[in-house]
């Protein structure tokens, strides 16, 4: 005699129950040494009380430095990059930071493995795979145009106020490996952290400071006159003037209009570092390789 | 070989000649295989009871003699196995002495003191009954079985008519070395129902076989307490034939069983463990022969075509004719499916042929085995992807990558043994054999991580591994054993000096595919040629003592050399320029692995023994892996059995042991490379605990339990290609199930005497596989395996009918499984770089009816 369907159905749950439980029972003698953790990760900045002194004594009051970063790989290895295939813990998201706001933000959670961590890599909100030739813009970047970090202030160049705009987009170029996060611990910096089940989070302080010290804007603002191979154009201070070879031919006064007049470009409302352009190197340096975060692990 | 010939029986009445075994003294006993000591001495089976063949009622008219000549199987409980007609005398002749015969009872023949299985061939003459009977009421009326308590003594009168064939160990091992050595028989074997030949291994206590990567590929072995992958750590032969292939590019030692057809595996011969000095490399986790034949009660020409779900076909023809030597056979087999889900179509064929020949005390067996198979395969897949619903379970990812996975396998071995027995006990076997084997896999498991290192700026084009592996093999073996030498009349023994050979010539690559562009090359990362040469000899003593000690010790030394051409070794990427010279690293390496082997038996009481093993052994290393002037850096294995066995004849037999088992160094599959690499120092400690019943003639059951501690004692230390090993020391051994249960139960009764001119028998069969949660890398766990498979089957006359089916509960299991890193999301942004589970499903319920036709 066959058994019913439910009878048969019964059979298997009970089967599939008692195979668990003989499981559980054989695994209690299992003894692994890793165990598997989500650890809170918390995003901040850092209050600026000052305007910064840049390069060449510019004074730059900062009003919006918004930072797109994520993901985030921490890696067993001295180095990561290529030789970090497989990570210990990781945040595969996204989120802004406001890195002048020095309150902690949670965005997420690390997940992973117990054990030693000895560097790090992420991007910022810009992510290249290997499988596409184009990288993921992620929402983080997307809230911020498609950029990496948006900062935004007011100069004070040669006592002439000039506010700018800095868009800047981190991701990988020709000269960059292929295929892993753009920022990476070097292998001469200290990280060294062993994560347990005791760790509560994980705090990653950003000072956008030593990155702005290190613009020079200078050459934005000058005291030119017409000469006779100048450019047809050149600012003395906030006068614009236009040259036929050593004869002013027109000049205004661009602090009349409300702007500002920018070297090579005359009377602007605001600078727009463009890409390219020195200082958008230079920032962009800076937040690639510059003065890292700060990683600050918390424990119950 | 005729033992003893006695005089013909004297016509008796209406009823046949009840015809007497008489025992036999043992001096006058020949077996077909001569005694290789004293103790092994054959005695012929002893008739205990027997009831008398009746005269068919139908024949009566006619009142004809007749004269029938049978052959039957004496099993080792004394009942009569297997029966076949040698002389017939008409259909009801032959009939009424088979239903006779079944019905006797014997003391089974013994050699050395065990109960072995005999043949003897019993002649049956008929001579009608008196016309003043009422023929019809004397013929129908049965006589009830009587005892019959024989003559110790042969009589002249009423000596028997028989032939007696006794089979004995050929050149198998003589005894058991320790608690773990298993020889699980045909009866075993055939109790469960098996979709392939090579599940046959699954009744070895303490072993799993999986199918993880199709017909094509070799399965994955665990045994013991060591993930033995594609056979790393067993030692297989096949009649004789080494299968595990040395350096091979897809495992070390790998060892393809997929040629198997279960109906030509008459026993499996088990050591877990290392305790005889034959065992050689490769036998870390122990040695399985499998010997083929087909038995006497089997023999004929039989076909037998299957179709099952999925599509499955398997046809198989066997050529055994009746009267020649259990070990000639000649068997083929073709099978193919669409495969239990996407990408798992496959086919494969098999040719199988043995033939012993020769007579007196030199004979030869040749043995040829060939073997063809290609299968789609669908590779693994994420669980986290399954639980999300990106993929299916059975499914596989849908990309190109993913889809080429595939695998062909095409291999030939034969070989020619010439086997010596000597009527003073010597023996002796010199054998020679050549073997090809070329194997080819397109596999992907990490999807797309990998950058290649040919071409500047080149990746993400899918990590589809090719894997090519061509070796060619021969090789000698010989072996041979004295007469036993008796110094007093209490200590008696032999000794046994042998010799192997085999020399390997492989050529292997190892590449990146493309698969959306035709297969292109988009990375080459291993070309090599080796060239090895194993030689090993061995020396065994085997002493008794008082019958009731029994010490065997020895040990065996193994040269290995190698020359290793690897053309892509000192490789300058493109991306350093300044490193500019021609790539190749070309170097060679010789080592010498030895070690003790020895037991010791003590028989309590008849029923009881206790044995103890101590053994080292060796796994010869991967030789692309070696550096030149490296002394080859075998894996040693120790090892060490203790426990007890109790033999209660067929009712029962139990072993009970515990084991332990230290490994130098071991290997684990690395999923980047899609082979094994080192994982340093590991440990087992477990134990065993195996029964064998044989309640009634017509019911067999084996059960098994394994239990394991495996343990990583000593893991490589972390380096910048390997910033985060996989594996901590004091771990619980990846892959490396605690717990392993096995079941088989087969029935096999007449349950219409007389249907026609036949009975109608019918068999059931079942067979339980329990896999206990498994360790992976990185702290996670596999889920356990819980498989059963059961069988109905119906035999009449000629034909024969059954029906299978296997994962009766319809688990959803995993065929193997596997923690590492890989991104099979290649357009859904950041790629995760966390180890996940990773599965290669088994397969679902699925069934099979099978008709065959014996002649």
């Amino acid at each position: 005699m066959s058994p019913s369907k439910g009878h048969y159905t019964t059979l298997i749950r009970s089967t599939k129950r008692s195979t668990i439980l003989l499981a559980l029972a054989l695994l209690s003698c299992v003894d692994t040494h890793v165990d598997q953790v989500n650890i809170p990760l918390y995003l901040s900045g850092t209050e600026l009380s000052a305007p910064i002194s840049a390069v060449g004594e510019v004074m730059i009051k900062v009003d919006r430095a918004d930072l797109a970063f994520g993901p985030l790989y921490l890696c067993a290895g001295v180095t990561a990059g290529d030789l970090c295939q497989v990570a210990r813990l990781e945040w595969l998201d996204s989120a802004v930071v406001n890195t002048i706001r020095g309150d902690s933000v949670q965005v997420g959670e690390l997940s992973g493995l117990t054990g030693v961590v000895l560097s790090w890599m992420y991007d910022l909100g810009i992510s290249s795979q290997l499988t596409n030739d184009r990288p993921f813009i992620l929402k983080a970047a997307e809230q911020l145009e498609g950029h990496s970090f948006a900062l935004e202030g007011e100069a004070t160049i040669s006592g002439i106020e000039v506010p700018f705009t800095a868009w800047i987009v981190a991701q990988q170029s020709d000269d960059t490996e292929l295929g892993v996060p753009i920022i990476r611990k070097s292998i001469s910096e200290l990280f060294s952290h062993e994560v347990t089940v005791r760790d509560s989070s994980l705090s990653i302080n950003f000072d956008p400071k030593p990155w702005i010290e290190g613009l020079d804007l200078r050459r934005y603002v000058t005291f030119d006159s017409c000469t006779i191979d100048g450019p047809a154009q050149v600012c003395e201070g906030s006068i614009e003037s236009r040259c036929d070879g050593e004869v002013v031919t027109s000049s205004r006064d661009c602090a009349e209009l409300g702007q500002v007049c920018l070297s090579e470009l005359g009377c602007q409302d605001r600078l727009i570092i463009e890409e390219g352009s020195e200082a958008y190197r230079s920032l962009r340096n800076a937040m690639i390789v510059g003065t890292r975060p700060l990683f600050t692990w918390n424990q119950n | 070989m005729t033992l003893c010939c006695a005089n013909p029986a004297s016509p008796n009445d209406y009823t046949s000649k009840s015809h007497k075994v008489e025992p036999q003294s043992p001096h006058k006993a020949e077996s077909q295989s001569p005694h290789k000591a004293e103790s092994q001495q054959v005695t012929p089976p002893r008739l205990v009871t027997s009831i008398e063949a009746v005269y068919p009622p139908q024949a009566l008219d006619d009142r004809v003699r007749a004269r029938v000549e049978l052959a039957l199987t004496v099993l080792t409980d004394g009942a009569v196995g297997p029966v076949s007609v040698v002389l017939s005398g008409g259909q009801s002749f032959d009939e009424s002495s088979i239903k006779a015969v079944k019905q006797w009872r014997f003391e089974p023949a013994r050699q050395g003191g065990q109960a072995i299985e005999s043949r003897i061939r019993v002649p049956f003459d008929f001579t009608p009954p008196p016309l003043q009977l009422h023929a019809h009421t004397a013929a129908t009326t049965q006589q009830a079985p009587k005892e019959t308590a024989l003559d110790p003594e042969p009589s002249d009168n009423d000596e028997a008519v028989i032939d007696v064939i006794v089979r004995g160990d050929r050149d198998q091992r003589s005894e058991r070395r320790s608690v773990s050595d298993f020889k699980i028989e045909r009866d075993i074997l055939a109790a469960a129902p098996r979709q392939e030949g090579a599940e046959v291994l699954r009744s070895t206590p303490g072993l799993y076989i999986g199918r993880g990567e199709g017909p094509a590929v070799a399965h994955s072995y665990m045994l013991r307490g060591f993930d033995a992958d594609h056979g790393q750590d067993i030692e297989f032969h096949v009649g004789g034939l080494p299968i595990n292939m040395p350096s091979h590019i897809h495992g070390q030692g790998y060892s393809d069983l997929g040629f198997l057809i279960g109906d030509v595996v008459q026993e499996l011969q088990v050591t877990e463990g290392v305790y005889d000095p034959r065992q050689g490399d490769f036998a870390v986790a122990g040695s399985i022969d499998l010997s083929l034949g087909v038995k006497e009660a089997e023999r004929g020409v039989s076909m037998r075509s299957s179709y099952g779900a999925w599509n499955t076909s398997k046809h198989q023809l066997l050529w055994a004719p009746t009267g020649g030597s259990e070990e000639s056979f000649g068997a083929v087999q073709l099978y193919q499916t669409a495969g239990f889900g996407e990408n798992r179509a496959g086919q494969s064929g098999s040719g199988l042929f043995q033939h012993r020949f020769g007579e007196g005390a030199l004979t030869f067996r040749a043995l040829g085995i060939a073997h063809a198979a290609r299968s789609d395969l669908a590779g693994v897949v994420r669980r986290d992807d399954i639980r999300s619903g990106e993929v299916c379970f059975l499914c596989v990812y849908p990309y190109p990558t993913a889809k080429s996975q595939n695998a062909l396998a095409n291999r030939f071995i034969a070989g020619l043994f010439a086997d010596y027995y000597s009527a003073d006990g010597a023996s002796g076997t010199l054998g020679f054999w050549l073997g090809y084997d070329l194997f080819r896999a397109q596999s992907n498991f990490t999807g797309f991580t990998q950058i290649s290192q040919s071409l500047e700026r080149e990746g993400g084009r899918g990590d589809l591994i090719e894997q090519q592996n061509r070796t060619r093999s021969m090789g000698l073996m010989s072996r041979y054993r004295t007469a036993p030498f008796r110094p007093r009349s209490w200590a008696h023994g032999t000794i046994e000096v042998g010799a192997d050979l085999r020399i390997d010539n492989v050529d292997q690559q190892q590449n990146l595919l493309d698969a959306s562009v035709r297969n292109q090359t988009w990375d080459q990362l291993v070309d090599a040629s080796i060239s090895s040469m194993d030689l090993g000899v061995w020396g065994d003593l085997d002493w008794r003592f008082a019958e009731r000690l029994t010490l065997r010790g020895g040990a065996r030394a193994d040269l290995l050399s190698y020359e290793i051409n690897d053309r892509m070794s000192n490789f300058a990427p493109l991306t350093r320029p300044q490193d500019s010279f021609i790539s190749g690293y070309r170097r060679s390496a010789l080592g010498i692995a030895a070690g003790p082997r020895m037991s010791a038996e003590l028989k309590l009481v008849e029923w009881m023994s206790i044995l103890a093993a101590y053994g080292q052994g060796y796994r010869s290393p991967q030789a692309r892996q070696l550096e030149d002037g490296e002394e080859a850096p075998f894996s040693i294995v120790k090892s060490a059995d203790l426990g007890a066995r109790f033999d209660l004849g067929a009712p029962l037999q139990v072993s009970v042991g515990g084991f332990y088992t230290r490994l130098s160094d071991d290997i684990a599959f690395e999923a980047d490379e899609g082979r094994l690499e080192r994982i340093g120092a590991t440990e087992r400690l477990g134990g065993t605990f195996h029964a064998v019943t044989r309640p009634l003639p017509w019911l067999v059951s084996a059960i098994s339990l394994t239990y394991i501690k495996a343990s990583l004692l000593e893991p490589p230390p972390a380096t910048a290609e390997e910033p985060q090993p996989p594996f901590v020391k004091g771990q619980s051994l990846p892959f490396i199930p605690p717990l392993v249960v096995r079941v088989d139960l087969g029935l096999e009764q007449a349950i219409i005497n007389h249907l026609g001119a036949y009975p109608l028998n019918a068999q059931l069969g079942l067979g339980f596989s329990y896999l206990s949660s498994r360790p992976m890398p990185f702290s996670v766990f596999s889920e356990p395996v819980a498989l059963l498979d059961v069988s109905a089957g119906l035999s009449w006359g000629a034909l024969e009918l059954s029906f299978e089916l296997y994962n009766a509960l319809n688990g959803q299991y995993a065929a193997v499984e596997y923690a590492f890193a890989s991104d099979w999301s290649p357009n859904d942004g950041v790629r995760t770089r966390l180890p996940s589970r990773h599965i290669s499903a088994g397969a679902p319920l699925s069934w099979m009816l099978s008709l065959g036709v014996k002649l």
